[in-house]
């Protein structure tokens, strides 16, 4: 004990000693009051000199595995802004703009703020009874870097990053708003592209699927992405052949992306057509029992729309369709179940399973669950499936969606699991490979 | 030894602390708190420097700043426009009663001096909603901004109802009320649990205007304040039909003690209040709202 206050007493006297240099050399010239203000004057006028006003490209949810990104429109002036999204939100027209105030203030950093309702903006901040959380979106944001041509900045609660970017050209946002919608009707029938340098063929693929950025071989290593009028715009930079690159414009005639820094980098459409898919393959998978692999028959079924899967795995013959290069698991009625039990046999499709290992959200007559078999991994002429879920609902086990297809009876309105002879009820991770 | 210890090293650091006064160049020429920028200032916000702040010395906050909410709720702003319906409602309806009561100087010196307005509901996890709070008298915070419409019975309800509750709180802790007014139920104060499964219709049985009310007798003080002056006759008596006899005659105890409370403590009659505050709760509807642009 009486050491300890021995220590304290010292500290006590070498802070008396230390705190008496009248020669402290000031680092700044002025206070912090005072440079706050100028870098917040500095800002807003970086802020209100983009002549055409800003995109920003809006990301909510859990930082680590965001939604969005959605573009919204920005013009900043004395104290208001004119915002305009792509989305329609709170009963608002997409393209609308609606008027409301912004400011600066310090607290954790420098932070620009919404700070009057926007029905637009604030949609991403509304809590409810049931969710006081609301959407996960900010409306509060610390600048970490501001200049002319970039503002990057960070959600204070939720902590997303964000970028702005000035306008090029003076452009109705309506009209802005209509050429994402374009873009992005276009690029839904496309999502392979093959990443090229100076033309030379590169063994990467990039999958550009609804925001999401990803290397085939690593598709759980995701950059999200905001769709402009045209391009993309990704939220943090990606490395290609040891430079970052982050804006790429795209080109209909061709269906390719170039950077915007670099016309040799492309990413060039790619996908397989109808006929490239019938063959033999390995269906591998996890299942209830362990994993399994079984060589299945892919044919053709109708001509350009679907084919037929016949395996042991399914018990009877499967239904896949031909959707732009890629195979659609939909749920599907297999037919009068085996003997020993009643009702029909389902193909069913789920994303999560609750704590018991059931299957939820599985049986459904008009299938809004799906899964698709997308091209992931080998060559035109040997392709890889990776069955994947099309939708980005978290699961309960983490953030990223429990993928399932299971079998199961279905008698009257409840539900009995059905083993196929090896006792497999339900798969995940499942991969086609062509032999 | 101990003693001495403490002692010595409080000597040690009032000498780190008092040694270099003479070199702390604090910088009074400027405040992290900006001032307004007079070219943003619209309209509004100079009907507010002259009609509010100026005769009440109160501020009001109706942009959002994070360091006046509360962390625990994810809240939106609210918005501009309704928050000048709001406010111009509040004047009318809430200060400008009392200072038909009481007299401007009174409301001047009482009323809280900060208004902060929220768009959103305040929902916390514990299934409840707050509808507003006020912090030590200094300052009231309204929610639900957003959802304001400009008609009586909801203004009344949903906001006007919370003021009073709230300023009440501000005129017992300037000067207390009698305590025989808790005694009147002593035995029935539940602290949190009011929120779980207490009906309205138990609350009234027991002597209480609302489950809220059975918290504790502060709460129970303004509550019984603020639903009596923002009740016409009929709601009153439909507030208290599901009490019977027996919750009525216990409201009534209270609400003696208040009206003694008013006339002794404040000097007016909450009775001439309540008349005051319903007769302008009635008219704010047409009121000749000033549209700012």
């Amino acid at each position: 004990m009486r050491k300890l206050y021995t220590i304290a007493i010292a500290m006590g006297v070498m802070l008396t000693f230390n705190s008496c240099s009248r020669f402290e050399d000031p680092i700044f010239d002025q206070s912090s009051a005072q440079r706050m203000n100028e870098a917040f004057a500095k800002y807003d006028e970086i802020l209100q000199q983009a002549p055409y006003g800003w995109s920003l490209d809006y990301y909510y949810g859990d930082y680590q595995n965001p939604d969005g990104g959605y573009k919204m429109l920005i013009k900043f002036k004395d104290g208001m802004v004119d915002l305009a999204s792509e989305l329609t939100a709170n009963k608002v027209e997409a393209g609308t703009i609606v008027k409301s105030s912004y400011s600066f203030a310090s607290d954790n950093g420098p932070i620009l703020s919404f700070d009057s309702y926007n029905p637009v903006l604030h949609f991403y901040s509304e809590a409810t009874s049931s969710n006081p959380q609301g959407l996960g979106g900010d409306f509060e944001f610390i600048l970490e870097s501001v200049t002319p041509e970039k503002i990057v900045m960070r959600g204070k609660k939720f902590a997303n990053q964000l970028v702005m970017r000035p306008l090029k050209e003076e452009k109705d946002f309506k009209a802005y708003v209509d050429e994402v919608k374009a873009l992005k009707a276009l690029m839904s029938k496309l999502m392979r592209f093959e990443l090229q340098n100076n033309g030379a063929a590169s063994q990467t693929a990039i999958n550009l699927d609804q925001s999401k950025w990803y290397d085939t071989e690593y598709p759980e290593d995701i950059t999200r992405y905001a769709v402009s009028d045209e391009g993309i715009d990704l939220q943090k930079p990606v490395q290609i052949d040891g430079k970052a690159y982050e804006e790429f414009i795209f080109d209909e005639a061709s269906l390719t992306f170039h950077a915007k820094e670099n016309k040799a980098i492309t990413l060039k459409s790619v996908k397989l057509d109808y006929t490239d898919i019938p063959g033999n393959y390995v269906l591998s998978y996890i299942s209830n029992v362990g994993s399994k692999n079984e060589v299945v028959q892919v044919t053709e079924n109708v001509a350009g729309k679907s084919y037929t899967l016949t395996s042991k795995t399914f018990i009877r013959p499967i239904q896949l369709e031909y959707v732009n290069g890629n195979l659609v698991f939909k749920p599907q009625n297999l037919g009068k179940a085996p003997a020993g039990a009643s009702g029909n046999l389902w193909m069913t499709v789920g994303y999560e399973t609750n704590l018991l290992g059931y299957i939820i959200n599985t049986f459904e007559t008009n299938a809004t669950h799906i899964m698709a078999g997308l091209w992931m991994r080998g060559t035109r002429e040997k392709p890889q499936f990776t069955v994947m879920s099309q939708y980005n609902r978290p699961g309960l086990f983490g953030s990223s969606p429990m993928k399932y297809l299971g079998l199961h009876t279905v008698v009257g309105s409840s539900k009995e699991f059905y083993s196929n002879e090896e006792g497999v009820r339900f798969m995940f991770n499942i991969k086609l490979a062509k032999q | 030894m101990k003693k001495i210890n403490i002692i010595y090293f409080v000597v040690a650091l009032s000498l780190a602390l008092g040694a270099c006064r003479k070199s702390d160049g604090v910088d009074e020429g400027n405040s992290i708190f900006q001032p307004k920028d007079p070219a943003t200032l619209t309209a509004f916000d100079h009907w507010i420097t002259k009609n509010i702040s100026y005769p009440y010395n109160i501020d009001i906050l109706y942009k959002y700043t994070d360091i006046n909410t509360d962390p625990r709720f994810i809240l939106t702003p609210a918005d501009i426009d309704k928050s000048q319906k709001m406010l111009q409602v509040v004047k009318y309806a809430w200060l400008e009663a009392y200072d038909e009561v009481l007299g401007v100087d009174f409301t001047r010196k009482y009323a809280p001096k900060q208004f902060m307005f929220v768009g959103s509901s305040a929902f916390d996890s514990g299934n409840t909603k707050v509808l507003a709070t006020a912090e030590g008298g200094v300052k009231i915070t309204m929610y639900e901004i957003n959802q304001m419409k400009l008609d009586a019975e909801s203004l009344s309800e949903n906001y006007f109802h919370v003021i009073h509750h709230e300023f009440s709180h501000i005129l017992h802790q300037t000067k207390n009320y009698s305590t025989d007014f808790q005694k009147i139920s002593e035995s029935d104060y539940i602290k949190d649990d009011w929120a779980s499964g207490i009906t309205e219709e138990t609350a009234r049985k027991k002597g209480f205007v609302s489950a809220y009310a059975m918290s504790e007798p502060n709460e129970d003080f303004a509550e019984t304040y603020s639903r009596f002056i923002t009740s016409t006759d009929k709601k009153w008596a439909a507030l208290l039909a599901p009490g019977g006899a027996e919750g009525t005659a216990i409201i009534n105890k209270k609400l003696n003690i208040i009206r003694e409370y008013a006339r002794n403590s404040w000097g007016f009659e909450l009775d001439e209040l309540r008349a005051v505050v319903l007769r302008r709760s009635e008219r704010v509807t047409q009121l000749p709202f000033i549209e700012f642009n």
